[in-house]
């Protein structure tokens, strides 16, 4: 798709799961959902939510684990279905978003230049929350950031074809809601559910991750950027929500870092690993997260923090997996 | 060896036909005067890649400002590979 579409995508997705949320409150109110729509809204919560979580961030974008060629198509097609974008532009801005993460340069960081007060900050939440999809000057070039992903044909095929995968987002649920109730208003109330309003909460789910995920939560490492943990958007986050442990371990293929920190995307990679269908997955081990802790502490983080930007993926001599924590 | 040709009729099939009124491309056209997409880029550097079976350097694609730019850094991986 080219710029003009990705501008119209962004905003008809943002206002169409906006009207669907709108029309579901009202059907609620006459109780027009039954229990088809409420397994039909879970079982697509679940494909979008592993699709971003397991499929875009964690296999895409920061090569956790290795799987073979269908899973990569499968998880890579449940993320599309998600509607945040195609494969390689999402990849592209994560990445440089860790390259730069609430530093100049940063795609959406809720830290912008302003007057300090209450104003800005709201501000800059919106900004970090959705407002970034709608700049127009902004693109992180796909070429520069994710050569990897790029030289792979499904993705390009996906990319190249979004829009039809974010409306099989919406098909899919109606043909799950007329299968369960073998009604036409089943469907129509399915596809209701589990595409409009399923985009509509999973994607500001995600999007909390990036606005409320640099503002209010705990610090375990002193990262230069102000990620935190926010242990209230995790279960339904898929795990993502232990941002600040991911951004002192970006490549970890579990951002839950202790038991009692759910990561249900990290169960998900390991139950697949245990039965063989991923390998390669990458873990930190406790002793490692206390020494980065301490010298993290030692350095002393937050966004004014010096750091600095990790070399781009294309910019490397090697592209061998585990040349640094960066990507 | 990539001509010009062939990266024409890649960017014809990115814009879908629908050229800027009065512009011819060639090697001298400019990447940013296209109005394509970083995507769209993305997908005629890389499927020149697998039409030639050879891998660019992807931090001199980035830099690539024109059309001449990417055949240029192309020819000389496929050079590479043929001498």
């Amino acid at each position: 798709m080219d710029g003009h579409e990705h501008r119209w995508f962004i905003l008809i997705s943002s206002v169409v799961p906006l009207l669907g949320a709108v029309a579901a409150v009202v059907l609620l109110w006459n109780s027009m959902v039954g229990p088809s729509d409420l397994v039909v809204f879970v079982v697509m919560y679940i494909i979008a939510g592993l699709g971003v979580s397991t499929g875009y961030h964690r296999l895409l974008a920061h090569r956790s684990f290795k799987t073979s060629r269908p899973l990569r198509i499968f998880f890579a097609t449940a993320g599309a279905i998600a509607g945040q974008g195609p494969p390689l532009i999402w990849t592209a801005h994560h990445r440089r978003h860790h390259r730069v993460a609430d530093k100049p340069g940063d795609p959406h960081s809720p830290y912008l230049d302003g007057p300090p007060g209450v104003r800005s900050a709201l501000r800059g939440l919106w900004h970090a929350h959705l407002g970034w999809l709608f700049d127009r000057e902004l693109s992180s070039d796909p070429v520069r950031y994710c050569p990897d992903i790029a030289r792979d044909k499904d993705m390009r095929f996906i990319s190249r074809y979004f829009i039809w995968f974010v409306l099989a987002g919406i098909a899919l649920p109606a043909l799950l809601g007329f299968a369960l109730t073998w009604t036409l208003a089943g469907a129509a109330t399915g596809a209701l559910w589990g595409g409009l309003v399923r985009f509509f909460v999973a994607n500001h789910m995600t999007y909390a991750v990036n606005s409320v995920g640099h503002y209010f939560g705990r610090r375990r490492f002193d990262t230069p950027d102000e990620s935190r943990n926010v242990a209230w958007l995790a279960l339904f986050s898929f795990g993502e929500a232990w941002h600040n442990n991911h951004h002192a371990f970006p490549r970890a293929a579990s951002h839950g870092f202790r038991w009692y920190e759910v990561d249900i995307s990290a169960l998900v990679i390991r139950g697949l690993e245990r039965i063989g269908l991923v390998w390669d997955v990458i873990r930190i081990d406790p002793e490692r997260q206390e020494r980065r802790a301490e010298s993290l502490t030692r350095v002393g983080g937050g966004r004014y923090a010096r750091a600095e930007a990790p070399i781009p993926l294309a910019e490397r001599k090697t592209m061998a997996v585990g040349v640094a924590d960066v990507e | 060896m990539i001509t010009v040709e062939e990266i024409v009729s890649l960017v014809s099939r990115e814009l879908r036909g629908t050229v800027p009124a009065g512009m011819t491309i060639d090697e001298n056209t400019r990447l940013d005067d296209l109005g394509i997409s970083s995507l769209q880029i993305a997908e005629i550097v890389f499927t020149l890649e697998d039409n030639h079976n050879v891998e660019f350097d992807p931090a001199r694609a980035a830099d690539a400002r024109t059309l001449g730019d990417l055949i240029a850094l192309g020819n000389d991986v496929v050079s590479a590979k043929a001498g």
